[in-house]
């Protein structure tokens, strides 16, 4: 695989109306990459993400996804240039049917096709619920149906904000082995927000650490997750 | 009896009109969450225009048709794109909206009485013919009325299974979701409410075509649309349709039994009822305790 850069995020601030959240973040993104990033609550990690997806506008600085400035783009492009985001919470259309939400994912075509038939293999629970509807699935099982829905089209990068938040341990690591294959298949680069560190280490090769909305650590020892002094260190009441 | 079925008849091809009416504002109200007032000055405006150009211009009454309801639905995209959208884009609240769509309505209300005057505009047309079913009789415009109505409702409903067009469900539920699937809710948007007045148009003509229509007549069809919808269940479109009839039905019978001038208070006390009993609706979802 080439190395290259496909997110370059250049003294990015943003917030919430008279609240300054990020201050100043820089950060590249290679497509190799497979980032954890970690702090306390109220840090701005899901800002982060959320500021990339333009969900939240950024005050100042700048945003490239291939050399493409993103900072300005309507969060439906910058999606359909190969950006895929999974929302902490209310990822998928609880009203409509499992079927219908995939439907919707994959760009309004039917869900046939090699990628899809790969996205769907690997969350042979939402393969098997095609029709029930999406309210009525388990938390396992929706935020199976939401990755496999952000996966449906082609992505370079995923960025995923807590994704196995409240799940079951069991839950937890079937959706990571999930996104292991989708990783292994398709090949992109992702940046993953999460408190439960242990889960997410073996599929992470590089670790950011964010505290008050500045990065203060960018290591590829991975290991340094599972440190409690290293962390304790950096952020305390760390759930591991 | 016989005055009942005919009725009930009368009530079943109003029913059709009325569901078609509801269809338009259910996708509006269920997909981007607002109560759209000014749907009934699009309705008015849309059987005017039909009156216009059958009247004036001399056209034939499909193309009239035609003419009327790609009118309304451009109006409609307008209305999004120029009134809807900024206050979206605000985060305005949503009573906020519905307080300025009904200042929207008054306002076109107000143009189209200045325009057209306050009495009933009707289409000048000699004795329609009529079909005898048994006890029931009915005129060759209301066979028209509810066979347009049942047609473009149907065609609508298979429009609303396409994938793409599963969006426009989605969008109510979650607008932000809808974005970061990689779909334009603006684009979206203006197709809703496109749609929506370009369906409203059909009944419009058929009512213009059939006894004619002030230009005050809007609210009237606006609260028939609304109650149908909040009746039958907001979170399902078939719902909507039951609505409809529900209202169309209940008016003959109340025609039948009392008079024909308390047919207006017919919606209102279903609403009241529905509100009362049963809040989802009469096909309303059933949620999980956590869907809140």
């Amino acid at each position: 695989m080439t190395l290259q850069n496909v997110l370059q995020v250049q003294s990015l601030t943003s917030g919430y109306r008279n609240r300054v959240v990020l201050q100043g973040i820089s950060l590249d993104v290679c497509n190799d990459n497979h980032i954890a990033i970690i702090g306390a609550n109220g840090c701005g990690k899901s800002t982060l993400l959320r500021t990339i997806m333009n969900l939240v506008p950024s005050t100042t600085g700048e945003i490239s996804f291939r050399e493409t400035q993103i900072e300005r783009m309507p969060t439906d492009q910058i999606v359909r240039i190969g950006i895929g985001y999974l929302k902490q919470t209310e990822n998928v259309f609880r009203q409509l049917s499992v079927r219908d939400n995939l439907s919707i994912a994959s760009g309004a075509k039917a869900l046939a096709g090699e990628r899809a038939e790969f996205v769907l293999d690997c969350f042979p629970v939402v393969r098997n619920r095609l029709k029930v509807r999406a309210g009525l699935l388990s938390g396992g099982q929706r935020q199976s149906l939401a990755l496999a829905m952000v996966l449906m089209r082609p992505v370079s990068l995923l960025l995923l904000d807590e994704p196995i938040a409240g799940l079951s341990p069991s839950a937890a690591s079937e959706l990571m082995h999930s996104l292991e294959s989708l990783k292994s298949r398709f090949s992109f680069a992702s940046v993953i927000v999460e408190h439960r560190l242990r889960r997410i280490e073996p599929l992470v090769n590089r670790l950011i650490v964010m505290r008050n909305g500045e990065i203060i650590d960018d290591t590829t020892d991975t290991q340094l997750m599972l440190d409690a002094s290293w962390l304790d260190e950096r952020y305390r009441h760390v759930p591991t | 009896m016989n005055l009942l079925l005919q009725l009930l008849a009368n009530g079943i091809v109003n029913g059709a009109m009325f569901a078609l009416l509801a269809i338009g504002f259910g996708l509006v109200y269920r997909s981007l969450r607002v109560f759209h007032v000014a749907y009934g000055a699009c309705f008015v405006l849309s059987a005017f225009v039909y009156y216009l150009l059958v009247t004036c211009g001399g056209w034939p009454w499909w193309l009239a048709g035609l003419g009327s309801i790609a009118t309304s639905a451009a109006i409609g995209t307008l209305m999004e794109a120029g009134f809807y959208w900024p206050f979206y884009r605000r985060r305005i609240s949503s009573e906020a909206v519905l307080v300025a769509s009904l200042g929207l309505a008054i306002m076109l209300e107000n143009v189209m009485a200045l325009l057209f005057g306050n009495e009933v505009a009707a289409i000048p047309r000699g004795l329609s013919q009529s079909v005898t079913l048994g006890p029931v009789r009915l005129t060759m415009i209301q066979i028209a009325q509810f066979a347009i109505c049942t047609s473009v409702a149907s065609a609508v409903f298979l429009l609303l299974r396409l994938p793409s067009f599963k969006i426009v469900l989605g969008m109510g539920e979650n607008t932000e979701l809808v974005q970061t699937l990689g779909h334009s809710l603006p684009r979206y948007r203006m197709l809703v409410l496109g749609l929506a007045s370009g369906i409203a148009a059909v009944p419009a003509c058929l009512v213009m075509t059939d006894v004619g229509m002030d230009v005050h007549a809007g609210m009237s069809y606006l609260l028939i649309a609304a109650v149908a919808v909040l009746a039958g269940g907001v979170a399902r479109a078939p719902g909507w349709l039951l609505g409809a009839y529900l209202v169309a039905v209940l008016q003959s019978v109340v025609i039948w039994k009392f008079s024909a001038k308390w047919t207006g208070l017919v919606a209102f006390a279903l609403l009241l009822a529905i509100l009362l009993f049963r809040r989802e609706g009469l096909v309303g979802l059933h949620k999980r305790k956590e869907e809140g």
